[in-house]
């Protein structure tokens, strides 16, 4: 499942094949969407949220209150039927999805920032904030981008000559196809991963 | 009919869950509080309470159904809270809600808190007479509702400005006593003289419409011209006329709608001076008065259950595809 980007994504996979998915678009619409769609992906799967054998979300970073609408559906499923779930960054998601090239995984982290991630050999291999020029300056010609901050400032990663691929989100299908060897936890042990504090807390700390 | 509702409120700062057997018989109303978090920054965090929402679900669910002694298959219908409230707070029991309704082949349906507000005094009596004078107060409302019967509502009044609520959270925060400030001018009131100041009382006079900011502004202007003035003496004077003006109108309102009975609701609702002051005043007055017991004045979702158990007869479930609405409108 993922939700941490317009992207409400859900599939379902049995024995590491995928047989249902459903992948919508929405602004603000994510806890609409996504009721609906996890419905639809069991039915057309044939199964019941009890048959769930793991459930691979994406945690983010990414949007707040999508990421949450996501974890919140994840963990009461994981809490009702006792199945484990295996936590992934929406940008390792994207960097799976991108295969073996250099370059980055960008998400539009707002307020003129980006979360971004190293593609296969390059740097950062963790998660972190950045401006958008200093993701840009982290890539060059051969370099590829991808998520949906690359779409958004498509123009300075043109400029630094990386390839932007347009149009990825974190993608249903390579999560329901996870390392079928990742660890999966309990439910209630499966956060968001904001990378930033809520802004309260960011102007708490400058002015104490 | 027979129906066990559970119920999820995650309207503002408080997570709740409730199972309630037929509308009226709660089998579990448990309530985690947010305030501690929320203490530091003066006032409720909207990224922080949805942060907080998400992290209490799993514990307080757990500790409902085990308080309720019921499985999955004894409840009914899942309800929740869908507004008015803060949208990323709501989606937390929204989503929670739909999901259980999903994993447990339930009906689910959405319920307006303030409507829940209105059922707390039906859990406690459910034999009650129509048609009731309710005065909603609040954090974030202040209204004087009349009540026909279920689901037949007329908001006659309704403050202007600040809600009552809110007007005790702004004197508390500016006279430094912490949050939140309705629980802390009720303390400290009951140590002070109602009576040594005499702050203007709002529009008491005109209509049923409320204004609270002036009476606010009037304790502000008061403390800079008297630095000296006790906190205790202060909060009694503050909280006398708030309640005056609240009683008041209550008052005229159930004369003007012919209502027999006056109802308390909301966070407010469980000032204890307000509580004594609006039973007193019915009494005089020759209304009956309900005042409900406090756990059912503020957030609640035993309320919730109780008001989705006769929505669900009138309008059956929202959907799976139900979202939450932070502007909700009673009517």
């Amino acid at each position: 499942m993922t939700t941490s980007t317009s992207t409400v994504g859900v599939a379902v996979a049995r024995e590491g094949v995928v047989v249902a998915s459903s992948v919508e678009r929405t602004d603000r619409g994510h806890a609409e969407a996504l009721t609906p769609a996890l419905a639809s992906v069991f039915s057309r799967a044939g199964c019941s949220a009890g048959d769930l054998d793991r459930i691979v979300v994406d945690v983010g970073p990414g949007r707040f209150t999508g990421m949450r609408v996501g974890l919140a559906a994840v963990r009461t499923l994981a809490h009702v039927t006792g199945v484990g779930v295996v936590p992934v960054t929406s940008l390792a998601a994207l960097a799976v999805a991108a295969g073996q090239v250099d370059g980055l995984a960008v998400v539009d982290a707002r307020r003129n920032e980006v979360f971004v991630l190293g593609l296969s050999g390059t740097t950062p291999t963790d998660p972190l904030v950045a401006t958008p020029a200093e993701a840009a300056a982290l890539v060059g010609p051969g370099s590829v981008v991808l998520g949906d901050g690359a779409d958004r400032y498509e123009d300075l990663f043109a400029a630094a000559g990386a390839e932007v691929l347009q149009g990825f989100d974190p993608d249903p299908t390579v999560l329901a196809t996870w390392l079928p060897t990742a660890d999966a936890r309990p439910g209630v042990e499966v956060v968001p991963h904001y990378v930033r504090d809520p802004d309260v807390q960011i102007n708490f700390k400058v002015r104490s | 009919m027979n129906r066990t509702v559970l119920a999820i409120e995650t309207s503002c700062d408080e997570t709740s869950i409730a199972v309630v057997r037929d509308g009226r018989e709660v089998l579990a109303n448990v309530v985690s509080s947010q305030i501690e978090i929320h203490q530091r920054f003066g006032g409720v965090v909207p990224e922080v309470a949805s942060r907080a929402h998400l992290e209490a679900l799993e514990s307080v669910l757990t500790e409902a159904m085990e308080t309720a002694g019921v499985g999955p298959d004894e409840i009914d219908v899942i309800a929740a809270t869908h507004g008015p409230g803060l949208i990323g707070a709501l989606l937390m029991g929204v989503t929670a809600a739909k999901t259980l309704a999903l994993a447990w082949d339930k009906p689910y349906i959405g319920v307006n808190h303030m409507e829940g507000h209105l059922f707390a005094t039906v859990l406690e009596r459910p034999d009650i007479e129509f048609p009731l004078l309710v005065l909603l107060v609040s954090g974030g409302h202040t209204m004087l509702v009349s009540v026909a019967g279920f689901g037949r509502y007329e908001i006659v009044g309704r403050t202007t400005d600040d809600a009552a609520g809110e007007a005790f959270d702004k004197v508390a925060r500016y006279l430094g006593l912490g949050y939140p400030g309705g629980p802390v001018i009720d303390r400290l009131a009951q140590r002070g003289d109602p009576t040594a100041i005499r702050f203007p009382r709002g529009m008491i006079d005109q209509g049923l419409d409320f204004s609270f900011s002036g009476m606010k502004t009037a304790v502000i202007n008061y403390v800079r011209k008297h630095p000296e003035a006790s906190d205790e003496d202060l909060a009694a004077s503050f909280q006398e006329a708030v309640v005056d003006v609240l009683v008041t109108k209550a008052l005229r309102a159930a004369k003007k709608t012919g209502a027999r009975t006056i109802c308390l609701g909301g966070g407010v609702a469980a000032n204890s001076r307000l509580r004594v002051a609006l039973a007193e005043a019915a009494e005089a007055e020759g209304f009956a008065s309900l005042v409900p017991d406090r756990a059912f004045c503020t957030d609640n979702a035993a309320m919730i259950a109780a008001a989705a158990h006769w929505r669900f007869e009138v309008d059956g479930p929202t959907g799976l595809a139900g979202g939450a609405h932070s502007n909700l409108t009673l009517v």
